[in-house]
């Protein structure tokens, strides 16, 4: 047991490793932003896309009652 | 629930405020970073995973509750991540130079740095589940407890494997001294 403790406090004693300055700096930046920017919305193309299908698909609809009418 | 040591951290990240990030990166960046250089065996590779751990806690952290155990979730993103390319590259991970980070440590006696050298070259010899163990429970000072949360484990489980990885260290270290004097580096 004392083998155990001892290689513990061994493990304990190994050092930080520190970070690369420029790594540090880009990413400071990157996730400043990202925490900024807050939870991403939904894009804009994504709305416009589903929009023009549902139009589409409600004029088709139209169009194929009034052809047995 | 137990009151988290990072709530101020926690608070400022929940208002999206940088200063949330900058406490909790000062806090815990080098400890993960070690971590993952360890884990990994290269330098190149724990700075892709650490910028992956700390990119993560920029957007999850507002979410994440005010008493959240934040050093365990750090770590659980970053072995996450490590698992997660060692998957995906199906790689060897093989023990590099890099790994070397104790050589330079300043203020360290010849003898103390040779111990140092010697317990990293033990620790690289061992298989990545039991590296990870050790580094978290040895290194990083993760209660039982938390070691079961960030491994997904119950804490039995985890009593056992730790207690299995420490005797293979123990012989890890052997051969390493042993190694060593043969060589010659230790008299």
């Amino acid at each position: 047991m004392t083998e155990v403790d001892e290689l513990l406090a061994r493990l304990r004693k190994l050092p930080a490793v520190a970070v690369d300055s420029e790594l540090e700096a880009g990413l400071h930046a990157r996730a400043v932003r990202r925490l900024r920017k807050g939870p991403r919305p939904a894009p804009l193309a994504s709305f416009a896309l589903a929009g023009t299908v549902v139009l589409y698909l409600g004029w088709a609809l139209g169009f194929a009652s009034a052809l047995y009418h | 629930m137990t009151e988290s040591p990072d709530r101020d951290a926690l608070a400022l990240l929940q208002r999206h405020d940088p200063r949330g990030f900058e406490l909790s990166y000062r806090r815990y960046a080098e400890r993960i970073f070690g971590f993952l250089v360890r884990l990994s065996g290269s330098r190149a590779l724990a700075e892709d995973l650490f910028q992956h751990t700390f990119l993560r806690l920029a957007e999850a952290g507002p979410r994440l509750g005010i008493d959240s155990d934040l050093r365990a979730w750090l770590f659980t993103v970053a072995r996450n991540a490590f698992h997660s390319q060692a998957r995906t590259r199906r790689a060897a991970l093989r023990m590099d130079a890099d790994l070397r980070v104790t050589a330079s440590v300043t203020g360290a006696s010849p003898d103390e740095g040779m111990a140092l050298a010697e317990l990293e070259h033990a620790l690289a010899q061992l298989s990545a589940a039991d590296r990870e163990l050790l580094l978290l429970f040895g290194v990083e000072g993760l209660t039982h407890a938390e070691l079961a949360s960030v491994l997904g484990l119950d804490q039995v489980t985890v009593r056992k494997r730790v207690s299995r990885a420490r005797a293979r260290l123990a012989e890890a270290l052997d051969e390493a001294a042993e190694v060593m004097s043969k060589s010659g580096v230790r008299k």
